[in-house]
Formats: C-alpha cells, sequence, structure tokens
C-alpha cells in the first residue's frame, strides 16, 4: 500500500518543518480563537474616544455628555468645534459631536445634534455613527418620552371632567325622559278630561217651582174639597153605623179633619217655600252661570296648557336629540382620550417600533457570522496549505526521484490532495470541536450536510492551492498567491462589506466565487438546516468545478514535469556559456570552464587560496569573465577582493540566466 | 559469445529552440560495465542520461533497451514506450542527491522503495543491503540533511538502487565532493558494478573514470567523438605526459623563458610545482636538470605522469580550439576585406 506511506511522509515532512507545523497546528487554532475573540469580548464603546463640542454646556448637554460617560465612550469636552475636528484629523478622536447654541428643549423648535466623523475609516464609521445614533436615539426618546407623559396627564385629567360630564348627561338624558313622559301623561290626561258638560237650565226649574204653587194650591184645593166629601159621606155613613164604627168613624173624620188642617197649612207654606226655593234656584243658576264661566275658561286654559305641552315636548325632543349627540361627542371623545391613556409615552415617542425577527432561532453574533469564518479559515488552509505541500514537494530535492520512481504522477497529485485534505478535516474537526466546547457554536444540528459542504470546499480549495503550488517557484511566492487569491475572493464576499453594497459587475462576479458559494451554502446548512437536495445545482456546479481543477492540476503538473527536466539540464544552460571556445580558467590548480565551474571552484578554495588568486594587483578571475566569457557586466561585479561577495555575484548572475534560459 | 546489450542509442539528436544539444549520438552499453561518457560542461552529457531514462524526447532517433522478462525472454524497448518499466529497470543519481531532507536515511529508502511498488519484506532486506553496501548503517536514523556531502551522495545513490536495477545511471556523482569523498563514492560504485549492476556514469574527474570505467563516450559540442576504453582512447589522443617540479628558492619566472622552444606543450605554475606537459619526458628532464643547475635552484621534488584522460580531453578539445581560432582569424580577415 503506498499511499499511507506518502501521507505518511508528507506528514513527517510537514511536521518537520517548524513554518509548517505553525501553519497546520497552530495558525487553525489561533484564527479561531482570534475571532471568536473578536466577536464575542469585544466592546467598541470602550475604545470609541468621542469628543463633545459646545460653547456652554447647558443641562442637557451635560446630560448627555455623562450619559455618553456612563454607557462606557471615552468623552473629551470642547468649548471650539476646530479643537475637535483636529483630533479626529490626527486620529486622537473618532468623533465629534457638535451641541447646538444653548441645547435644549424648547416649544416649536428642533435643536440639530451634529456628529462629525472620519470617512476614511469606512469600517468604524459606521458602527460610531450606529452606536451614537442609538445612543441619542435613546435619549431623544427620553426627552421625547417625558413631553408625551405630560401630556397624556392633562389628556387624562380632560378625560375624568368629560367622564363626569358624561354621567352628568346622562342624569339629565333620564330627567328629561321622565320629563318627556311626565308631559306625555299629562297632554294624556288633558286630552282624556270632558269638557263637554251639560248644565241643566235652572230657569225651567224656577218656572216649575212657580208653577208648583198653584199646583199645590190645586192640590189642596182637590185635597181640601175630597177631605169634605169624605167627612161628609163618613157622618152620613155614622149615623147607620154602630157604636164602635161610629168611634172608628169619628177618628177618621177627625184624622181628616187634620189632614185637612195640614193641608191647608202646608197649602199656606208653599208660596213661601216656593218663593225660598225659587231664589235657591236662582241663587244655584247664577252659580252654574259662574261655574260655566268658569269651566269655559279652565278648558280654553287646559287647552293653552295642551299647547304648550306640545311645544314644551318638542322642545324637549330637541334637546334630549342634542343631549344625545353631545352624549355621543362626549363619550367619542371620552373613548379616544380613553385610548389615548391607554397608549404610553414610549408609544407615543416612538410610535413605529422596529424589532428584527430572527429567521434562525439563534442570536449570537458570532453564530451568524461563524459559517463565514469557517469557511474563511478552511479556504485560506486549503490554499495554503496544499500549495506549500506542492511546492515543498516539487522543490525538495526528492522531486526528481519522484519523477524516476514506478509510480504515476497522478498518484502523487492524488495523494498530496488525499494528505491536504486529510489535514485540514483532522484541522477542522478542532475546531469545530474547539468552537462547540468555547463558544457553544451550534455546529451539529445538520452536521452531515455542514460535513458534505466542507469537504467540497476542502476538495475546492485544496486543488486551487495545489494549481498554485505548480504555478510558483517557491514558498513564499505560493503563500502570497495564496494569500491573494484568498483575499481576492474575500473581498468580492459578504464577509467585508455586504455585496449590495459593490459594484454591479463585482455582484456579478461574486456568483462564481466559491468562497462566496460555500460559506452561504455552509450559512444555510448550520443556521437553517438545508438539505442538499434544495440544491443540486449548486452541488452540480461545485463537483464540475473540482473536477475541472483536477484535470487543470494533471496539465500543470505534466507542463511542470517538462519544464523541470527542462531546467534541469544544466548542460543546456552551460552550453550558452560555452558556445565558443572558451580557454579554461587555471585556478588553485583546477581548470574552470564555465561560470558553474568558477562557483564550485570559489566554494571549495579557502580564503588563503583566494588571496593568492585575487591579489591587490590583478584579478584573473574579473580579467577571464571579461576576456574570454566577454561577460562585461558580470566581470565589473566580479572585481572584488571578497570571496563571498563574488560568490554572491555570480550565484545571482547565474539564477538570471537560468531562468532567462528555462522560459526559452 | 558477445555481451548483451544493456541499451542503445541510436542516432539520437535533440535541440532546444536553435541550440543543438546533442547531434546525431550512437552507442550501446553492455550489461555490467560501468560506461563512462565525458565531455566539457555544456556537451551534452546531462541531456543525453536524460534522454536515455525517457526524461526528455529526443528530436531524432530512438533510445532503446532491452528488459529481461519473467520467462527469461529478452525484449526491446523504447524508453518512451514504457516509461513505468525504464523506472523499474533504471536507477538514476542526478547530479543533485535527490532525497527527502527531513527524512531519515532509513525514511528515504524505505518510502522511494514503496514507490517502486516493493513488498515490505524486500523493502527491508534491500534497504539492510544497501545501508550496509553504502556505509550508511551507522547513520541509518540520521536526519538527510545533517549528513556529510559524501552520505547524502551515497544515500542517492542507495536510493537509486533500491528497487535493484538492471543499471544504474549517475550524472557527475562526484561533483563538488572533495577526493575523499570522491573515492568513496567511486568504492560504491565499484561494489555495486560487482553485483551485476550495469553503470552509466558521467563525471569531470577524468583520471577517476579511467581506472573505473570499462568504455568510454567522449562527447564534444553534442557529437560523440569516440566510445573506447580508457586505455585505447588514451592511446589514440594523446602522448603528452606530464612532469612535476618543486625547486627553491622557486624561481619560476626565470626558469619558464629557458624552457621555452623545447618541444614542451605547455608549462604552468601550480602552487609550489612546476607543471610541464611535453611528449618528450626524458629530454626534458636532462634538459631541466642542467638549467637547474645553472641558475642554482635546488630540486625538491620531481615526478613524471603518464598520459591520462584528462590529456586526452585536453587534446580533442585544443585541436578544436586551434580549428575554430584558425576559424575566426579567416572569418575577421574575410570581414576586414570585406570593410
Amino acid at each position: 500500500m503506498k499511499a499511507p506511506t506518502v501521507i505518511a511522509k508528507n506528514l513527517k515532512l510537514l511536521f518537520r518543518s517548524k513554518e509548517s507545523v505553525f501553519t497546520i497546528i497552530f495558525g487553525p487554532l489561533i484564527i479561531i480563537l482570534l475571532v471568536s475573540a473578536a466577536y464575542t469580548g469585544g466592546d467598541a464603546k470602550q475604545t470609541i474616544r468621542i469628543g463633545t463640542v459646545a460653547e456652554q454646556y447647558t443641562p442637557l448637554a451635560d446630560s448627555m455628555v455623562t450619559s455618553l460617560k456612563q454607557r462606557g465612550y471615552l468623552v473629551s469636552t470642547f468649548t471650539n468645534e476646530s479643537d475637535c475636528i483636529e483630533r479626529i484629523k490626527t486620529g486622537t478622536l473618532n468623533t465629534c459631536i457638535l451641541f447646538p447654541q444653548e441645547f435644549s428643549v424648547k416649544a416649536n423648535e428642533t435643536s440639530t445634534v451634529i456628529f462629525a466623523v472620519d470617512y476614511s475609516r469606512v469600517n468604524l464609521v459606521y458602527q460610531i455613527i450606529d452606536g451614537l445614533s442609538s445612543e441619542f436615539n435613546l435619549r431623544r426618546t427620553a426627552i421625547t418620552e417625558t413631553m408625551a407623559g405630560a401630556m397624556l396627564q392633562r389628556v387624562a385629567t380632560a378625560q375624568r371632567e368629560i367622564h363626569g360630564r358624561l354621567e352628568d348627561a346622562k342624569a339629565l338624558d333620564t330627567d328629561l325622559a321622565t320629563i318627556r313622559s311626565d308631559l306625555g301623561e299629562g297632554r294624556f290626561a288633558l286630552e282624556h278630561v270632558d269638557v263637554n258638560v251639560s248644565f241643566t237650565d235652572l230657569h225651567q226649574i224656577r218656572g216649575s217651582v212657580t208653577g208648583l204653587s198653584t199646583i199645590i194650591d190645586d192640590l189642596r184645593n182637590e185635597g181640601d174639597a175630597a177631605i169634605q166629601e169624605a167627612i161628609t159621606t163618613l157622618q152620613a155613613v155614622r149615623s147607620d153605623a154602630s157604636n164602635d164604627t161610629r168611634n172608628a168613624v169619628d177618628e177618621t173624620i177627625v184624622r181628616l179633619e187634620n189632614a185637612s188642617e195640614r193641608l191647608r197649612q202646608v197649602a199656606a207654606d208653599a208660596p213661601t217655600m216656593v218663593q225660598e226655593a225659587g231664589n235657591i234656584i236662582d241663587d244655584a243658576a247664577e252659580s252654574l252661570r259662574k261655574v260655566r264661566e268658569r269651566f269655559g275658561q279652565l278648558v280654553n286654559a287646559s287647552r293653552e296648557v295642551d299647547n304648550q305641552l306640545i311645544s314644551a315636548t318638542a322642545l324637549l325632543d330637541n334637546a334630549t336629540t342634542r343631549l344625545t349627540l353631545l352624549r355621543g361627542t362626549l363619550s367619542h371623545v371620552d373613548a379616544s382620550l380613553q385610548e389615548s391613556l391607554g397608549t404610553t409615552a414610549t408609544s407615543i415617542a416612538s410610535p413605529i417600533a422596529t424589532r428584527i425577527e430572527p429567521v434562525s432561532t439563534e442570536q449570537s453574533k458570532l453564530t451568524f457570522t461563524y459559517p463565514y469564518v469557517l469557511m474563511l479559515i478552511v479556504m485560506f488552509l486549503g490554499l495554503m496549505l496544499s500549495s506549500s505541500l506542492i511546492v515543498m514537494d516539487k522543490t525538495s530535492r526528492a522531486a526528481f526521484r519522484n519523477f524516476t520512481t514506478a509510480t504515476r504522477d497522478e498518484y502523487h497529485v492524488l495523494l498530496s490532495f488525499v494528505t491536504t485534505f486529510l489535514i485540514l478535516l483532522v484541522q477542522v474537526c478542532i475546531i469545530l470541536l474547539v468552537s462547540y466546547f468555547f463558544i457553544r457554536a451550534p455546529l451539529f444540528s445538520n452536521f452531515g450536510v455542514s460535513l458534505i459542504i466542507i469537504s467540497v470546499a476542502i476538495t475546492l480549495f485544496s486543488f486551487l492551492g495545489m494549481i498554485i503550488g505548480y504555478l510558483s517557484g517557491t514558498q513564499e511566492s505560493a503563500m502570497i498567491s495564496s494569500l491573494s487569491i484568498g483575499s481576492i475572493f474575500l473581498f468580492i464576499s459578504n464577509l467585508v462589506l455586504p455585496l449590495e453594497a459593490m459594484n454591479r459587475v463585482v455582484q456579478a462576479l461574486s456568483i462564481y466565487n466559491p468562497y462566496v458559494v460555500l460559506s452561504e451554502l455552509l450559512k444555510q446548512s448550520m443556521l437553517f438546516q438545508l438539505r442538499l437536495r434544495y440544491i443540486p445545482d449548486k452541488i452540480g456546479l461545485l463537483v464540475a468545478a473540482i473536477l475541472l481543477l483536477f484535470l487543470l492540476i494533471l496539465g500543470v503538473q505534466r507542463s511542470f514535469k517538462a519544464r523541470y527536466f527542462r531546467q534541469r539540464s544544466r548542460d543546456l544552460t552551460a552550453k550558452a556559456f560555452s558556445a565558443r571556445a572558451v580557454k579554461p580558467l587555471t585556478m588553485n590548480g583546477r581548470d574552470v570552464h564555465d561560470l558553474f565551474d568558477l562557483l564550485a571552484a570559489l566554494d571549495a578554495m579557502t580564503r588563503a587560496e583566494f588571496e593568492a588568486v585575487v591579489t591587490q594587483a590583478e584579478n584573473p578571475i574579473a580579467a577571464w569573465a571579461r576576456g574570454e566569457l566577454k561577460e562585461k557586466r558580470l566581470a565589473r561585479r566580479l572585481d572584488t577582493r571578497s570571496k563571498e561577495l563574488m560568490i554572491l555575484a555570480l550565484d545571482k548572475h547565474l539564477k538570471k540566466v537560468t531562468k532567462r534560459l528555462a522560459k526559452q | 559469445m558477445g555481451k548483451r546489450v544493456v541499451f542503445e542509442v541510436k542516432n539520437v539528436s535533440k535541440s532546444f529552440k536553435e541550440n543543438h544539444v546533442l547531434r546525431n549520438i550512437s552507442f550501446k552499453a553492455e550489461r555490467g560495465e560501468i560506461f563512462g561518457i565525458i565531455g566539457a560542461s555544456g556537451s551534452g552529457k546531462t541531456t543525453l542520461l536524460n534522454l536515455m531514462v525517457g526524461f526528455l524526447r529526443p528530436d531524432q532517433g530512438a533510445v532503446l533497451f532491452t528488459h529481461l522478462q519473467g520467462s527469461g525472454q529478452e525484449r526491446v524497448f523504447n524508453v518512451l514506450e514504457k516509461p513505468l518499466l525504464v523506472n523499474r529497470s533504471y536507477g538514476f543519481a542526478a547530479q543533485q542527491p535527490s532525497f527527502y531532507e527531513k527524512l531519515t536515511v532509513r525514511e528515504n529508502m524505505e518510502y522511494f522503495a514503496r514507490m517502486y511498488n516493493l513488498g515490505g519484506k524486500t523493502i527491508k532486506a534491500n534497504v539492510e543491503t544497501l545501508l550496509r553496501l553504502m556505509g550508511l548503517k551507522a547513520s541509518q536514523y540520521v536526519m538527510a540533511k545533517d549528513l556529510s556531502g559524501g552520505m547524502k551522495r551515497r544515500l542517492d545513490i542507495a536510493c537509486a538502487m533500491i528497487h535493484n536495477p538492471s543499471t544504474l545511471i549517475l550524472d557527475e556523482p562526484t561533483a563538488d565532493l572533495d577526493p575523499v569523498l570522491r573515492n568513496q563514492i567511486w568504492e560504491v560504485v565499484k561494489r555495486i558494478n560487482m553485483r551485476g549492476t550495469t553503470v552509466v556514469l558521467s563525471s569531470h574527474h577524468l583520471n577517476e573514470l579511467d581506472t573505473l570505467c570499462t568504455r568510454i563516450a567522449i562527447i564534444k559540442d553534442g557529437a560523440l567523438v569516440d566510445v573506447d576504453t580508457p586505455a585505447k582512447l588514451k592511446l589514440k589522443y594523446s602522448k603528452v605526459q606530464e612532469l612535476l617540479i618543486e625547486t627553491y628558492p622557486g624561481g619560476y619566472d626565470q626558469l619558464i623563458p629557458k624552457l621555452k622552444g623545447k618541444n614542451i606543450t605547455s608549462i604552468t605554475q601550480q602552487g609550489t610545482y612546476l607543471i610541464i606537459k611535453t611528449e618528450e619526458p626524458q629530454r626534458i628532464i636532462r634538459e631541466l636538470l642542467a638549467i637547474l643547475d645553472k641558475s642554482g635552484e635546488q630540486l625538491l621534488d620531481i615526478r613524471l605522469n603518464k598520459p591520462n584522460l584528462d590529456d586526452v580531453f585536453v587534446t580533442i578539445y585544443s585541436a578544436e580550439h586551434e580549428k575554430e581560432g584558425k576559424e575566426h582569424e579567416r572569418q575577421e580577415a574575410k570581414g576586414g576585406d570585406a570593410s
């Protein structure tokens, strides 16, 4: 099994290099810890330095300054605006708050507070504006709330008054209803009073009474006559009658005679009595006339009252209607006031409250940025580690031997990737565990999908890094290229500035940015439990990109191999120098045929040997380079008595020439 | 019955743009030999070695290698057709040692053994064998970066040998090493060769190849000048012998003019020695002793070096220099006339 051997070899090489150990083990941990610290423990207020400017600090200005200090800002006070602005320019302050003259809350007047900020510090300026605006909004809201509170108190008093009056109006309404009812009943009673009274004609009675004397005279005459006749009869009968009967007749004649007497008496009294009755009747008639007259007056008065009752009822109705309207209005006002009182000063001061509803349950700032940060680490590690591994392998002395073994180049490429992948996977696991235990990041809710996305990211960025590695000549250039490409991906993403705020072209390009695509997918997976079946197009594109990159790697690797053998062909380089017949330089018992020989000879020489060759009087090496090699520039550089300087000059020249020839 | 050919370079040419690095090179290497390739810097040695193992594609011609199959049957392939088989059959140690500096000696060997698809037991056995063979047993747990130059080179060869290749190719294996370390490497090469491995190597240190290589190919400006044994090459290309003298008080400035015009190829001062190259050393020694006697110089040391590969090399290149110089003069003369 070659794979474990190659992977073990790669790991040994990486772990035995201090630089790569730092990159592999400590780097990611330090990054994640730094990121965690940056996102969790920081309080921007502690570091934002504010200057406040006011010619005279009013109580309101003072209270605002105190409030800012209490909230943790570092506040300096100024009375001159230019002093404060100057401090911003020199970086001593981050912002100046310019209070207006006589800063206070005034009726019908708005006071404007100005924030002077340095927009060149774009990352800080929004934080300052946001932070201080929030502070001032809080203060402004507090003032508005106080004012609104006082207003609400007045409204409450008015509402209580109205409420009392409403009760009165209600009672009045009831009274009016009662009155109306009474009036109705009165009218009803009046209407039902029978004013059609027929008075007896007492004159007729008077006539009848007057006639009664005659009748009585008639009746006395007739009675007297009857009684006389009876007595005559009875006296006739008496004579023929027994004693007893006589006696009885005698008694009857006596009684008859009494009756006749009485009758005469009555008859005699009758005219007086009639006269008296007539007088009484006259009196009665007179009284009755007067009654009739008064009754007529009463009826008229009753009619008058009825009319007045009608108009009173109408007025009452009108009043009731108005009262009803008034009550309705008062009730509405009352209800409105009640409603107003139901609101708080806060709701008046801030009638529109905004609230951000998170689409996920996570609330920590780090949680939102965690996928981006994690992907950032994967990206940079993938690029740097794989490029580093490739450069380490291809620039190592062993590169040549790897080409000469019976193992295919593709296998080496694949195993370099597998090594990178395994290292990164372990690192990601370490980072995830650290994150889970120390910052409680939500990692394992959709772990399977997240792991797939992370694996795709590792693969893609590792492949990119491998291409960078094959195209780079040194570790340094590979690192710089990796960082540059990573930075480009980073800047065309949401992590530094929102993509929406960028140029349209950049926005369009960002959809091809693997960092953007993968970090968004990871975020969706970690925060919204994304399922892979919803994003087959994106996964397909990423897989296609990975395949394309793998083919590119193979192409680049083959190109590198071909270039590598050309570069190694020292004969080719030397050929350029020995194209002409060159007389060798004999130096310290050794023939030097070309610059490579010269370098080796110089390297092997002791200082004493060198000084024996290059004396104060002559420098045969520089002369040889000038005369034989026709390298005048090099000869000037070799014209030194320092062996080290000479070797340096020679080495530099050879590198330059080798590079030029390799390009050919 | 002739020796079996391990690989054959057949009419190979290679250019990088307008720079013709190799021109129509052809030779064969046989099993079990140590085959040296020499040439000046820029003559195309490394390019040739890279072509031999298929790292580079020739513009013309082909490099063929013979593979002994499991059935014992030999098959010839173009190195470009079977890169993995070539990698299994060849071990290659380049000018710069190639291994992981941050792995230990053993880890490097085990890693590369695994890259050759060797099994656990084979790896263990091969590693142990090579650690002993290369003299690295005591340093097996030392980080490669902490090894000395010679040990690094031995580790590199060990890594190239870890899969028991039939052919080991060494490109300048002793470059930048001091003589002691160079000797150690050559010893290792000899031991490897004695195990039956064919070795192909290039080097600047021609004299050291002299005793090491069975055959040597000389390349100049991309063209193959000759392929032969060191002895035959020396015979063909150099009769010049090297005379080294050391005198007291060492007034060589007065001595050199007196020796001029006495069939001396070159005369140079190297440290306290005067080096005289000549085809007639006996006559020059006699004359030299007479001059020293007259000038009051006391002879401290005298040595005579027989012709070596350095001389062969100088001969070949000097001849070419002369030719080129004459050509250059002719061109300049033409240019002068024209103006």
